[in-house]
């Protein structure tokens, strides 16, 4: 019960904040009495629910979305195994970890200037969503592989473990939380600089595409709308990870909480 | 027997052996003390094969090819357990056949382990290394090294570990470290003391 009501208290507070930012979001778009340049929420969600009604809306997100989760992929494909590769050759950690820097250095607006030079339209969202999601991929799961414990890798030899299951019971579990946080950061970074990209490369049936036509012609109502929805999105995205997150790691990390609790409830 | 011949171990500027040579009779026990700090755990990790970073030779003239190492079992200090698999799990960390799975339970029974579908975290200090045990007498060696297995036991436990110890490892050949103030009446064997500054033999007494 003492849980609940913690846990209650907490939405609470937090519907309490949301609601107060809300509030002065209205006040501050009744003081600007103009939706050109302030739209108020109320006309915002209003724009939002017309817009999620037509099917080109769900074309042009489910679009947005292929575009960068794919680039996301092509960063763990890529990222994943070129870790794994620095980790058992030095030379290889030596040559790539330079190439990391840079990429990490770059910022994000001359990636998507570049990339408008080398690739075609359509893929430079997924370019740079790559390009994000690529260097973070590589040093997470190269830091969770050398964390490995020694004491962990001995088990190796002595029990006689075949490659698989050293790769099952002792290199995956080790790097799994690595793995985790690196998805969670990935995600983020992936899609707004993948809607920057959309932005700047105006690609064709985009969410980008929307909100650089709406500054256009000075529809912010409609700029505010898909800001809305790229922050739905994101939202949805986070909570999605993080559910699937906690249910993979309960063992390992909540075994001693739910004892406590357990403690604490009886 | 197994040989152990011209053992170098150095870390950094520290030479640890030096030359040390020795040799153990099959199917005997030995029991190393020494102050702490002073190498038995590193010589463990030698005979183990888990420490590759010396110069000699550990050979075994049980081995149908000559000069090869002997197959030893180790169990660490703390257990050294993996913490996402459950007690059990990390017992048949070898293999999970239903044969293997029996015995493993009747190891954790007679290692006082009631419950093997907990976690290591959930574990207490002597109950971790009491698994890390189980796991070690699941391998079929010819030699099994033991770094503390009575540490953070009382005598009751330390009673009940020597003896499952004891019957799991008969007619092989057994290398504990236990610590000065553990006093553990049946876990009787040849005492060994490390001789010389660095190490180079071994007092056998």
């Amino acid at each position: 019960m003492k849980n609940m009501s913690g846990k209650t208290k907490k939405v609470l507070v937090t519907a309490a904040s949301v609601i107060f930012w809300i509030l002065v979001w209205l006040l501050a778009s009744l003081a600007a009495g103009n939706s050109l340049i302030l739209p108020g929420p109320g006309e915002t969600v209003k724009r939002f629910i017309e817009l999620a009604g037509s099917v080109p809306f769900w074309k042009t997100v489910g679009l947005s979305c292929l575009r960068i989760t794919g680039g996301l992929a092509a960063g763990f494909i890529v990222g994943m195994p070129l870790a794994m590769l620095a980790y058992a050759f030095k030379p290889a950690s030596s040559l790539i970890t330079p190439l990391i820097t840079v990429i990490r250095a770059v910022p994000v607006a001359s990636f998507i200037i570049l990339a408008l030079l080398w690739v075609g339209m359509d893929l430079i969202p997924s370019f740079i969503s790559f390009l994000m999601v690529f260097p973070i991929v590589f040093t997470s799961v190269l830091t969770g592989l050398r964390e490995i414990p020694d004491k962990h890798l001995k088990l190796i030899p002595l029990f006689g473990l075949s490659p698989g299951k050293a790769l099952r019971l002792i290199y995956f579990p080790s790097v799994k939380p690595y793995f985790l946080s690196a998805l969670r950061t990935s995600f983020g970074f992936s899609w707004k600089a993948g809607i920057a990209a959309e932005v700047l490369a105006f690609t064709p049936n985009s969410i980008g595409r929307h909100l650089s036509e709406s500054r256009n012609y000075l529809e912010t109502t409609d700029l505010f709308a898909w800001t809305f929805t790229v922050i739905i999105i994101s939202l949805l995205l986070e909570s999605l990870i993080s559910l699937s997150s906690r249910k993979k790691s309960k063992h390992v990390r909540n075994s001693n909480d739910s004892e406590t609790s357990e403690e604490a409830s009886a | 027997m197994i040989f152990a011949k011209d053992i170098t171990k150095t870390y950094g500027d520290r030479i640890i052996f030096s030359s040390l040579s020795f040799e153990l009779e099959d199917g005997l026990r030995y029991i190393l003390h020494g102050p702490s700090g002073s190498g038995k755990t590193t010589l463990l990790g030698i005979l183990a094969g888990t420490d590759k970073s010396y110069s000699g030779r550990i050979e075994s003239d049980k081995s149908s090819v000559h000069g090869s190492a002997p197959i030893a079992s180790l169990s660490f200090q703390g257990g050294n357990l993996l913490p996402w698999l459950s007690a059990l799990d990390n017992v048949l960390l070898l293999d999970k056949a239903p044969e293997s799975r029996k015995k493993a339970e009747a190891i954790l029974a007679g290692l006082g382990i009631p419950d093997v579908s907990k976690y290591p975290d959930e574990l207490s200090g002597g109950m971790k290394n009491r698994v890390g045990i189980a796991r070690c007498l699941m391998k079929d060696a010819e030699l099994y090294l033991f770094d503390e297995p009575f540490a953070g036991l009382d005598a009751k436990s330390i009673e009940l570990v020597s003896e499952c110890i004891i019957r799991y490892t008969q007619e092989k050949t057994v290398l504990a470290v236990i610590h000065d103030s553990v006093s553990c009446p049946r876990f009787d064997g040849t005492r060994i003391a490390f001789s010389g500054s660095p190490i180079s033999s071994l007092e056998f007494q």
